[in-house]
């Protein structure tokens, strides 16, 4: 009793595996704290979201669907918070970004890593006592 | 499941084993300890995602709790390493 639907999820499955392959092979690959990060908080998290909600329609009990639809809601909502925190701290450390990863084509004595430093993020907190 | 092939489930698990030695070669490798902390997250994920295959493999629908819990925790883990990175403290 395979049902249309059911090649559908499968076909979801799949499509949540190659960005999940995508994604790892952008955290391989990339050269860049910021850039790897785009790779994974994007490409993983619909990736997971595409591939736990295919099982779980595949499975079929009502309850499990509303448990996967909760994890992936929570996961939806959580990872660009996560990111935005590593984001953030990678800055306040001062980690440069790759400006051109592959130098300048037209001088070729340009660095490949940019020789300037990026600005230091200076956030002033307000104290109870006025004092910064 | 039926239509869930055997041949199908070794190309998921393949690739999610793939998925899982490239992050775990970035953790170790990583230049900063920001880029560990963006593997852990993705090896929750990743784990995640090997359970819901290996569920649908198996035929049991048991693990979406644990599916559940372990999105939370992951979350959890990364906020923490986060804060502890940032201020050298957890709880403020």
């Amino acid at each position: 009793m395979t049902n249309v639907l059911d090649y559908f999820f499968i076909g979801m499955m799949f499509f949540g595996l190659f960005f999940i392959v995508t994604a790892a092979l952008g955290l391989y690959r990339f050269q860049d704290l910021y850039t790897r990060l785009h790779a994974t908080s994007k490409g993983i998290t619909f990736g997971f979201g595409a591939l736990v909600l295919g099982v779980a329609f595949l499975l079929g009990g009502q309850g499990d669907i509303a448990k996967a639809v909760l994890a992936v809601i929570f996961q939806f909502l959580t990872a660009p918070v996560a990111a935005h925190m590593i984001a953030r701290v990678a800055l306040r450390k001062g980690i440069r970004p790759v400006r051109n990863p592959q130098g300048d084509l037209l001088d070729p004595d340009t660095d490949i890593i940019s020789p300037e430093p990026i600005r230091r993020v200076t956030i002033r907190r307000s104290t109870a006592d006025g004092t910064p | 499941m039926e239509l869930f092939t055997p041949a199908m489930q070794v190309f998921f698990f393949a690739a999610l084993t793939l998925s899982l030695g490239v992050m775990i070669y970035r953790m170790i490798k990583g230049p900063h300890v920001l880029d560990r902390v963006i593997c852990i997250d993705a090896i929750a994920l990743i784990v995640i995602c090997m359970m819901a295959v290996w569920e649908l493999a198996v035929g049991t629908p048991y693990f979406f709790d644990a599916i559940l819990v372990l999105a939370l925790v992951g979350f959890l883990a990364t906020v923490a390493l986060c804060k502890y990175l940032e201020r050298g403290e957890i709880i403020d």
